[in-house]
C-alpha cells in the first residue's frame, strides 16, 4: 500500500519557496507597468464641488488623470451588490470614482495613471478638489442620530432583519430569572501582509486581458471584470499566484482599482498595476467587528436558558457590497453549542461615514460568541454556579445530531449542525487548563498581580457551497497535476490537496503538483472564504482523483489483460492485487490514454498507431471515453458542516499598570477528520493571534469627524510575536457525515472565541463586569477606578 | 506612501555637511533615517535635500573619559549596545537602549538622531535630560554646546538652528555613589512608551540621599525633569514613601489624552514608574 499522507503532519510544500523569496505576489509583476494611484477623500461626508486636474495632467510621466465624469459606459455605474438579501432594503455600493459625494475618508475620487507610484503621488498632490464638508455620521450612536449618510436612506438603516424559533415572549415571561445585558465590540481589520493588488496586461493580438490579482476569488473577479468592461469572459483570465493573506478583505471584488487597472491596460495598451499601500489598506479596503448587542435572557434555577432575545446593531460603514452576510452570521451563529428552544434575534444594519464593513476572518462570529458566552457567564454568576457547569447544562448532546437550529444560514440553507461532541470538548479544555485546581493558582499570584481564568465555546458553520471543482491529470512523465479554481492566500492548499490526491490515487505525495486560483487552468469556482476550501475543493479533488483512478484501472486492465476488479494502484503503479510483478506505471497508462499519431518521446511511441492495439474492431478511443488520463470532479455540499471548539485561558492582571498577561492559552478544536495536523495547528495559532490582537491590542480609532486616527502600524497596534503566548492545542475529531472525507473547515476557528474567553478571565480576575472588547490597559485602569477598586 | 522628490548628498566631512546645510535650501540631515524617512514617506516632511552623515568615520566614534561617554552622530543604537565599555562605564545607556524599538531599527537608528528628532517619547531624550548631558553642534558659524535642558523645546522641536548639526552627544558618567534606573510601560515590546521614568539618585558617603531626580518620557511636550531634592535631602533611603512620591509626581505632570491612553492613566503610570525607578536606585 502507498503510505497514506492524510492525517499526517506533512510539511508544507509552499514554505521553502515562500521563505526563500521565490513567491510570486502581484506586486512582483510588472516593474514597467503604469502605476494606478488614487486620490482619496480627506472628508468623511462631503459634496465634491469641483475637481481641477490640469496641473496633475501636465506633470512629466503622467499618462492620464480621471474623474467620475471620465468613466465610460458601465464603469460609471455603482459596483455590484455581491450578495443580495431580502432584508437589505436599502443596499448601496460605491462608484469606481466618487460621483459628486464622498461618504468616507479614503473613498477614491480621482484616478491617476503614471509611470510609477512616486510620480503618481506627486501628481495626486497637484489635483485640486473643492469639497463642501457635512457632519459626519460616526459610530453606532451617530448612525442612530439624525444625520444621514445617504440622503435617501431614512434613519441610516440598510437592513432590519428578524428571525425566531419558538416563542420567546412567553418563555421570557415565564422564566424564573431574566437578565438584560449589553455587549459591544469595536472595529478592527484583516491587515494582511500583502495589501490589495492587481496587475493587468492586454495583448491586442490574442485579445486577452491577463490579470494577476491578490484575490480570494479569481473566477468571480474574472466574471465581474468581463461584465463591467463588456467583453467576453473568454478574453479575461485572472490568476492569484501567491497572495499574502486574505482574511476576508480580498473576497470583496471588484475593487475600483481592479476595474481601473483592467480598463487602463486595454485603453492605454500598457500593463497597469495597482498596489495598495498600508494607509490605503486602513482607509479604503474593509473593516469588521463593530457591533452592539442588547440581550434579554430567561433561565431556570439550574441555569438552563428558556428564552433568549437578542437585538443588535451592526455598523456596516458607508456601503454594503457584501450584503448582510456579517450580521446574518452573528444572528445564526450566536446560539453556538447550546440548545435554545426559544430564540429571537433582530438586527439593524446601519450606515456610517466610515470604511465599509465586510467579513474579516471569523466573520461576525467573534461578536456572536462574545455575546453568548458573556451571557453564560452572567447566568453562572447570578446563580452562583461554576461557569463550566452552566455550559454543560445547556449543551446540545452528542446523540442529538443532526440538530436543526430552525434558522437560515449564510448560504441560504437551513442551519443544521451535522456532528459534534460539545460536552467532551469542554471537558478536554477544562482538563488541559486544570480548571478545577485554579483556586490554588489564584492564591499563588505574585504580589501586585491578580489571576483569573476563563472558558468559551463556539460552533462555526464551515465548508458551505455552492460548489468547488478539481481537476487531476496524470502526465506522461508521471507527475500528477492538480488544479482547483479557488485561490490560496497562505492556507496550505498546495500541501493538503496533494495529500488527498496522493491517497485517493495511490501515488507518492511528492509526485503531486497543485495549482490554485488560476482561471487559465480551472474556470469554475466560488472562492476561499468561510473556512470552506478543504471541505469543498478537498472533496472535489478527491472525486477527480477517484475518477482518474477508475480510468487508469480500466486502461491498465486492457494492457495487462486483467480484470479491473483485480487491479490496485500502489506507489504510482497499477498492479494486480498481491502480484506486483504484473504492473504498469501510471505514467505509461497516461501514454496509453492518449492514442497518438505523432510521437514526442521514447515513452510516447507506445501510443502511436503502429505500436499495436488490442482490437481492430474498436476505435482507439472507446465510445463514452475521453483522451488523456485526467478527470474533473465536483463537490457541491447540501449545506454547511459545523466545526466547533473550546478555548480556555488563564491571565494575570497587573494591579499597577493594568496590563493583562496571558499565562496559559488552551484550545480544543474539532474540525472533523484532520487532513494535516501541522496545518490545522498553524491555522489555530494564527487565528488565536488575531483574536488576541482584537481583544487586547487593535481597534480602529475614528474621531468625531470620521478621520481614522491610527491608519498606520505605528498607531494601530497589531501585536508582534512577542505579545503572543504559547498556544496549547488538543484535537477532537467528530467526522462530518456530509462529505466523503468527513472534514470540516478550520481556517477561521482560532480567532472566534478569543475576545469572549479573555473577557471572561479578566472579569474573573478583576471582579467587575467586562462588557466590551477590545480592552486596553488605560481603559481597564479607568474601569477599576469607576468600580471603586483602587489601584493597589 | 512615497516621498516627494528630494536631492541626496553624501557628506564627505562634518565641514562639508555644515557647508551643504548652509548652502542648500530646505535641507535636512540624514543619519539613521528611522524617524525622518517614515515622515517623508507619509509626506509629512518634504525636505528638498537630504545630507547623509551616516558614513562619516569621524562621527562613528564612542569616547569614554573620566567624566563622560561621548557618542558621535553616526553611532547607531546597536553599536552603542555592543560597546562593552559603555555597559561598565555608564550602564544606564544600555538599560535605555534595551527599551528602544527593535533590532532592525536599532541597527540603523542613531543616538544623536533621536536627540535631534526631539521626540518626548524617545528614551535617549529622557536619559540625556536626567544626566544633565549636552550635545555639541557644528555649523558654518562654528561649534557650540547645547545643554540638554535647553535642547528640547516641544514635541519634535529642538533648539538647533537650521544650519546646525549635532556632531556628538555627551552623557556625563555617574559617580560611585550614584545609582540609576529606567522603567517604562509600552503597549507592545519595543513600542514607544505609554509612560517612562528614568531616575538618578546620588548618595553621600553615609548612604544618605544627596539628590534624586527623575526624567519622564511620553508625559509632556519635552522630557520632563522632576527633582525630589526638597522631599529627600538628608532622608535615609528607607524613608522613601510611595504615596509621597506618587502625589509629588502626579501633581506636577499634565499629560494629554490620546488614542493609546488617557491623561489620567499616563499620569498614574508615570508616578508609579517614578516610584519604582527610585526604589530600584536604593
Amino acid at each position: 500500500m502507498t503510505t497514506r499522507s492524510f492525517g499526517k503532519p506533512v510539511r508544507r510544500t509552499e514554505d521553502l519557496r515562500l521563505i526563500t523569496g521565490q513567491g510570486s505576489f502581484t506586486d512582483d509583476a510588472g516593474s514597467d507597468a503604469l502605476s494606478l494611484v488614487m486620490v482619496r477623500s480627506p472628508y468623511a461626508n462631503a459634496r465634491v464641488v469641483s475637481i481641477d486636474v490640469s496641473e496633475a495632467e501636465q506633470l512629466d510621466g503622467v499618462t492620464a488623470v480621471l474623474t467620475y465624469e471620465d468613466l465610460p459606459d458601465r464603469l460609471a455605474e455603482p459596483l455590484p451588490l455581491l450578495i443580495p438579501h431580502p432584508s437589505l432594503s436599502e443596499p448601496r455600493t460605491q462608484h469606481i470614482l466618487a460621483k459628486d459625494r464622498v461618504r468616507y475618508v479614503g473613498q477614491a475620487v480621482v484616478a491617476i495613471f503614471a509611470a510609477d507610484r512616486y510620480i503618481g503621488e506627486d501628481a495626486a498632490e497637484r489635483v485640486i478638489i473643492e469639497y463642501e464638508s457635512k457632519v459626519a455620521v460616526v459610530g453606532i450612536d451617530g448612525a442612530l442620530g439624525t444625520n444621514l449618510v445617504h440622503h435617501d436612506v431614512p434613519r441610516n438603516v440598510a437592513a432590519d432583519h428578524s428571525e425566531h424559533v419558538g416563542d420567546v415572549a412567553s418563555a421570557l415571561a415565564e422564566a424564573p430569572h431574566v437578565l438584560e445585558l449589553d455587549f459591544e465590540m469595536e472595529r478592527s481589520l484583516g491587515s494582511a501582509l500583502e495589501g490589495r493588488a492587481s496587475h493587468a496586461t492586454w495583448d491586442r493580438h490574442s485579445r486577452k486581458l491577463q490579470i494577476q490579482n491578490a484575490t480570494q476569488t479569481p473566477t468571480s473577479v474574472r466574471f465581474a471584470v468581463a461584465n463591467i468592461l463588456e467583453i467576453p469572459d473568454e478574453q479575461v483570465e485572472v490568476f492569484a499566484i501567491d497572495v499574502g493573506g486574505g482574511f476576508g478583505t480580498k473576497v470583496i471584488h471588484p475593487w475600483p482599482e481592479d476595474i481601473l487597472t483592467a480598463w487602463g491596460a486595454m485603453n492605454y495598451d500598457r500593463a497597469v498595476k495597482f498596489t495598495e499601500d498600508r494607509v490605503e489598506h486602513f482607509i479604503s479596503s474593509s473593516h469588521e467587528r463593530g457591533q452592539r448587542h442588547h440581550v434579554k435572557v430567561g433561565f431556570n434555577t439550574e441555569g438552563q436558558i428558556l428564552g433568549l432575545d437578542v437585538d443588535f446593531v451592526h455598523d456596516n460603514g458607508a456601503y454594503t457590497p457584501y450584503g448582510m452576510i456579517a450580521p446574518l452570521i452573528t444572528a445564526t451563529q450566536l446560539p453556538g453549542p447550546y440548545k435554545l428552544p426559544n430564540y429571537r434575534v433582530r438586527f439593524r444594519s446601519v450606515y456610517t461615514n466610515t470604511v465599509q464593513v465586510t467579513p474579516y476572518r471569523g466573520a461576525a462570529r467573534p461578536h456572536a460568541v462574545f455575546t453568548m458566552e458573556r451571557t453564560m457567564d452572567r447566568i453562572a454568576s447570578f446563580l452562583g454556579i461554576d461557569r463550566s457547569e452552566v455550559r454543560q447544562r445547556n449543551f446540545i448532546q452528542p446523540d442529538e445530531f443532526p440538530y436543526d437550529l430552525g434558522m437560515i444560514f449564510q448560504d441560504g440553507r437551513p442551519a443544521i449542525y451535522d456532528s459534534g461532541d460539545y460536552p467532551e470538548m469542554l471537558n478536554k479544555a477544562l482538563a488541559m487548563i486544570e480548571w478545577d485546581s485554579f483556586a490554588e493558582r489564584r492564591s499563588q499570584a505574585p504580589p501586585g498581580k491578580r489571576r483569573g481564568i476563563g472558558v468559551a465555546c463556539y460552533v462555526e458553520g464551515t465548508g458551505l457551497g455552492p460548489y468547488e471543482g478539481g481537476h487531476v491529470r496524470v502526465e506522461t512523465g508521471g507527475k500528477i497535476q492538480v488544479s482547483t479554481g479557488l485561490a490560496s492566500s497562505g492556507q496550505g492548499h498546495h500541501t493538503v490537496f496533494a495529500q488527498i490526491v496522493a491517497d485517493e490515487l495511490g501515488v507518492p505525495f511528492e509526485d503531486v503538483e497543485v495549482v490554485t486560483g488560476d482561471t487559465r487552468r480551472f474556470k469554475y469556482a466560488v472562492g476561499t472564504f468561510a473556512s470552506r476550501a478543504a471541505v469543498t475543493s478537498g472533496n472535489a479533488v478527491a472525486e477527480a482523483a477517484r475518477l482518474v483512478k477508475k480510468k487508469a484501472i480500466a486502461l491498465a486492465a486492457d494492457a495487462l489483460e486483467a480484470n479491473p476488479e483485480d487491479l490496485e494502484i500502489v506507489d504510482g503503479q497499477v498492479q494486480v492485487k498481491g502480484t506486483p510483478v504484473r504492473a504498469i506505471p501510471l505514467s505509461q497508462v497516461a501514454v496509453l490514454a492518449n492514442p497518438l499519431r505523432y510521437s514526442f518521446s521514447e515513452a510516447a511511441k507506445a501510443a502511436t498507431q503502429f505500436a499495436g492495439t488490442t482490437s481492430f474492431d474498436e476505435p482507439p478511443i472507446k465510445p463514452g471515453e475521453d483522451p488523456g488520463l485526467e478527470a474533473t470532479g465536483w463537490y457541491s455540499p447540501v449545506r454547511a458542516t459545523f466545526a466547533s471548539g473550546t478555548h480556555a485561558v488563564e491571565v494575570e492582571v497587573d494591579l499597577i499598570t493594568s496590563e493583562v498577561e496571558i499565562l496559559r492559552y488552551c484550545v480544543v478544536h474539532d474540525c472533523g477528520r484532520i487532513i494535516n495536523p501541522l496545518i490545522v495547528e498553524g491555522q489555530i495559532h494564527g487565528g488565536v493571534a488575531q483574536g488576541i490582537a482584537g481583544a487586547l491590542y487593535e481597534k480602529l480609532a475614528y474621531d468625531e469627524d470620521g478621520n481614522l486616527q491610527n491608519a498606520s502600524f505605528m498607531d494601530f497596534l497589531m501585536p508582534y510575536c512577542t505579545e503572543i503566548p504559547k498556544i496549547e492545542i488538543d484535537h477532537l475529531e467528530t467526522p462530518s457525515p456530509l462529505n466523503p472525507l468527513g472534514i470540516k473547515g478550520a481556517g477561521e476557528a482560532g480567532v472566534i472565541p478569543v475576545s469572549a474567553v479573555i473577557a471572561s478571565a479578566i472579569e474573573d480576575a478583576e471582579g467587575f463586569e467586562i462588557n466590551q472588547m477590545p480592552l486596553f490597559p488605560s481603559e481597564l485602569h479607568s474601569m477599576r477606578l469607576a468600580s471603586g477598586r483602587q489601584p493597589a | 506612501m512615497k516621498p516627494a522628490p528630494f536631492g541626496y548628498h553624501r557628506a564627505t566631512s562634518v565641514e562639508d555637511a555644515a557647508n551643504l546645510l548652509s548652502e542648500l535650501d530646505d535641507a535636512k540631515i540624514l543619519a539613521g533615517g528611522q524617524s525622518l524617512i517614515p515622515l517623508m514617506n507619509f509626506r509629512l516632511s518634504t525636505p528638498a535635500h537630504l545630507i547623509d552623515i551616516s558614513n562619516l568615520p569621524e562621527l562613528n566614534e564612542i569616547r569614554v573619559d573620566d567624566r563622560s561617554v561621548t557618542i558621535g552622530a553616526a553611532v547607531t543604537h546597536t553599536t552603542l549596545l555592543k560597546t562593552s565599555q559603555v555597559a561598565s562605564e555608564l550602564p544606564l545607556l544600555v538599560d535605555a537602549e534595551k527599551l528602544i524599538a527593535h533590532e532592525v531599527i536599532r541597527n540603523r537608528g542613531t543616538v544623536c538622531g533621536s536627540l535631534a528628532h526631539a521626540d518626548p517619547a524617545g528614551e535617549m531624550t529622557a536619559v540625556i535630560r536626567v544626566l544633565n548631558g549636552a550635545v555639541r553642534t557644528s555649523s558654518v558659524e562654528g561649534e557650540r554646546v547645547i545643554q540638554a535642558v535647553d535642547l528640547f523645546e516641544g514635541p519634535l522641536q529642538s533648539s538647533l538652528t537650521e544650519t546646525e548639526i549635532i556632531v556628538e552627544a555627551i552623557f556625563p558618567k555617574l559617580g560611585r555613589n550614584s545609582a540609576s534606573s529606567f522603567r517604562e510601560v509600552a503597549r507592545r515590546h519595543g513600542d514607544y512608551a505609554v509612560a517612562g521614568a528614568v531616575s538618578v539618585v546620588d548618595y553621600d558617603n553615609a548612604r544618605s540621599i544627596e539628590s534624586a531626580r527623575t526624567a519622564f518620557l511620553s508625559v509632556g511636550p519635552v522630557p520632563i525633569l522632576i527633582s525630589f531634592d526638597e522631599l529627600l535631602v538628608d532622608a535615609k533611603t528607607s524613608d522613601l514613601g510611595h504615596d509621597e512620591i506618587y502625589e509629588f509626581v502626579s501633581s506636577q505632570l499634565n499629560p494629554q489624552n490620546d488614542i493609546h491612553a488617557s491623561a489620567d492613566y499616563r499620569r498614574h503610570l508615570a508616578a508609579e514608574l517614578a516610584w519604582e525607578s527610585l526604589k530600584a536606585c536604593v
